[in-house]
C-alpha cells in the first residue's frame, strides 16, 4: 500500500453528494418523480455502507470462526430472498425461495472455498478478510444470474405450454420436451457474466480493481486480483445457473412427466 | 365379447368423478356436455397429463406402472389447441411423403412438407395435428373436439379419414358439441354433466 495515497475526506463526500442535486434537478425538470425515491435511495447507500463498515471492521478485528460463518450465513439468505425477488413468475411456497437460494448457497461456497484453499490462502483460512469480501463479489453476480435464468425458465414455459404439453401428448419425454427451454435459460443468464468478461478493461474498469488502484494498489497486482475474481465470479455463476435451472427444471414436472405449472406462483408485475 | 382396450376405475379429475369407461378396440365413444363440465380434464387423465386419481388400464398394463412416455405414444391426447414447438411441417409428420393419400384425404397441400407451419390456417394446421397423432399408430386416440372450427366439408372429410383409423382397430375417445356429429360417429354415445357421466 502506497503511504501517500489520499484518504477520501467526509467533506469530499459531501462535495461528491452534490452530484445527486444534478440527478434530482433532471428528474424534477422531467417530472420524473424521481427526486423522492432517488433521496431514500441515497440515505440508504449511507445508511447501508456505514453499518457495512462498522461490521466489517469489528469482524476482521475479532477473526471469529463463528462470526464470520454467521455474516456468511445472512450473505447466503439475504441473497436467496433478493433472488426470489426478482423471478416474475417464480416456484410457489418455500421452494421460490429454497431452489435459487440452495443453487447459490452451494455455487457460492463451493468457489469461496476453491479460491481460499488454493489460491488466496490466508491465515487462519477462514479470514473474514478475504472471505466475506470475495463472497461478497460471488453473489452480486450470481443472484442476478440464477434470477435471469429461473424467470426465462418458468416465464416461457407457462407462454409455451401448449407446445410442451403437444410434445408430452405424442410421448416425448420431459426434459426433452423442455430442453430449448432449458438452453434459452442458461444462455440468458450467462450472457451479462460473458459480456462482463469481454468488456472489462476495454469498456470498463471493475470497482475492485479501481478501488484498490486508488488506494495504492500497484495496477499489475489490482488486475490480477481482478482477473481471479472475475474466473471465480463466472465460475460460481456457471455451477449456480446449472443447479437453478435444472432444479426449477424438476420441479415443473412430477414423477409422470406432467408439466406441472399449478407448481408455479402467481406472475409479478 | 371382447375384453375392453381401455377400461378405468374410479377415475376423478380435478372436476368431477369417478368415471367408469370400457372401450374396445375399433370403437369409437363420444362424449358430450356443456363447456366447463371437465371433458378436456377425462381426456387428459387418460392421457395422464394431469394428477388424477384412480387407475387407468390398456390391455391389462396399469396406466400408473408403465414409463409415461410410452403410454402417451399409445393413448394420445389431441388437443382442441395443437401446439407446435418446431418451425416446418414435416419436423411434425415423420417421413411425409409416405402420407400423400392422409394429406389428399385431410385437404391439406400436398407440397406442405417444407413449409413453415405459420404458413397453413387455423383449419389446416387442425388437420395437420391430427395426421401428426395418427402417424404414431396410438391404440387409443383421445380426441378433443377435432372438427370444432372447421367448415362442413372439411368436418366430414375428417370424419371418414377418422373412420378408416377405426376400421384399422383404433379406439377414439372423441368429445364434441355437436349431436348430429355424435350420432353420425359413435358407436356409443356418453353424456358428461356436473351428476357423472351417463350413456346415452
Amino acid at each position: 500500500m502506497n503511504e501517500s495515497n489520499p484518504t477520501v475526506t467526509y467533506g469530499a463526500l459531501a462535495l461528491a453528494s452534490l452530484l445527486l442535486l444534478v440527478h434530482a434537478g433532471l428528474s424534477t425538470a422531467f417530472g420524473l418523480k424521481l427526486a423522492r425515491p432517488l433521496l431514500i435511495a441515497a440515505v440508504r447507500m449511507f445508511v447501508q455502507l456505514s453499518l457495512l463498515a462498522v461490521v466489517l471492521q469489528w469482524l476482521f478485528a475479532t477473526e471469529s470462526a463463528l462470526a464470520t460463518v454467521l455474516t456468511i450465513l445472512i450473505m447466503l439468505g439475504f441473497a436467496s430472498w433478493e433472488t426470489w425477488r426478482r423471478i416474475g413468475r417464480p416456484l410457489a411456497g418455500r421452494r421460490g425461495v429454497l431452489v435459487p437460494g440452495g443453487a447459490i448457497a452451494a455455487a457460492g461456497l463451493a468457489t469461496l472455498g476453491y479460491a481460499l484453499l488454493t489460491q488466496v490462502s490466508p491465515q487462519p483460512w477462514y479470514a473474514p478478510r478475504y472471505s466475506v469480501p470475495i463472497l461478497g463479489m460471488i453473489l452480486g453476480s450470481v443472484m442476478n444470474a440464477v434470477a435471469l435464468g429461473i424467470d426465462s425458465l418458468t416465464q416461457n414455459a407457462w407462454r409455451e405450454r401448449l407446445n410442451i404439453e403437444a410434445q408430452l401428448a405424442q410421448g416425448v419425454p420431459f426434459t426433452a420436451a423442455t430442453r430449448r427451454l432449458v438452453q434459452r435459460a442458461m444462455k440468458t443468464a450467462l450472457m451479462p457474466t460473458m459480456n462482463l468478461m469481454a468488456a472489462t478493461g476495454l469498456v470498463m474498469m471493475p470497482g475492485m480493481m479501481t478501488g484498490q488502484i486508488l488506494t495504492g494498489t500497484s495496477p499489475h497486482e489490482a488486475i490480477k486480483y481482478q482477473m481471479m475474481i472475475i474466473l471465480l465470479v463466472a465460475g460460481a455463476t456457471a455451477l449456480a445457473v446449472f443447479l437453478a435451472v435444472v432444479g426449477t427444471q424438476r420441479d415443473l414436472t412430477d414423477d409422470r412427466q406432467r408439466l406441472r405449472l399449478d407448481r408455479l406462483g402467481a406472475e409479478r408485475n | 365379447m371382447s375384453e375392453p382396450l381401455l377400461t378405468t376405475r374410479d377415475l376423478t379429475t380435478a372436476v368431477g368423478g369417478p368415471f367408469e369407461l370400457d372401450v374396445f378396440a375399433g370403437q369409437c365413444l363420444t362424449i358430450m356436455g356443456p363447456s366447463g363440465v371437465g371433458k378436456s380434464l377425462l381426456l387428459r387423465a387418460l392421457a395422464d397429463l394431469d394428477p388424477h386419481g384412480g387407475e387407468v388400464w390398456l390391455q391389462g398394463a396399469r396406466q400408473s406402472q408403465t414409463p409415461p412416455a410410452l403410454w402417451r405414444r399409445r393413448v394420445l391426447y389431441v388437443p382442441a389447441a395443437a401446439g407446435w414447438w418446431a418451425d416446418t411441417v414435416s419436423e411434425h409428420v415423420a417421413e411425409i411423403g409416405k402420407h400423400i393419400n392422409d394429406l389428399r384425404a385431410l385437404g391439406l397441400p400436398l407440397d406442405c412438407g417444407d413449409w413453415p407451419v405459420t404458413r397453413l390456417s387455423s383449419g389446416e394446421k387442425q388437420r395437420l395435428a391430427l395426421l401428426r397423432a395418427v402417424t404414431l399408430t396410438p391404440q387409443v386416440l383421445l380426441l378433443d373436439e377435432p372438427t370444432a372450427n372447421l367448415d362442413a366439408d372439411s368436418g366430414l372429410a375428417i370424419e371418414a379419414w377418422l373412420a378408416a383409423c377405426k376400421n384399422r382397430g383404433t379406439a377414439l375417445v372423441w368429445v364434441t358439441h355437436d349431436a348430429v356429429q355424435a350420432e353420425r360417429v359413435a358407436d356409443v354415445r356418453w353424456g358428461l354433466d356436473a351428476h357423472g357421466l351417463k350413456r346415452i
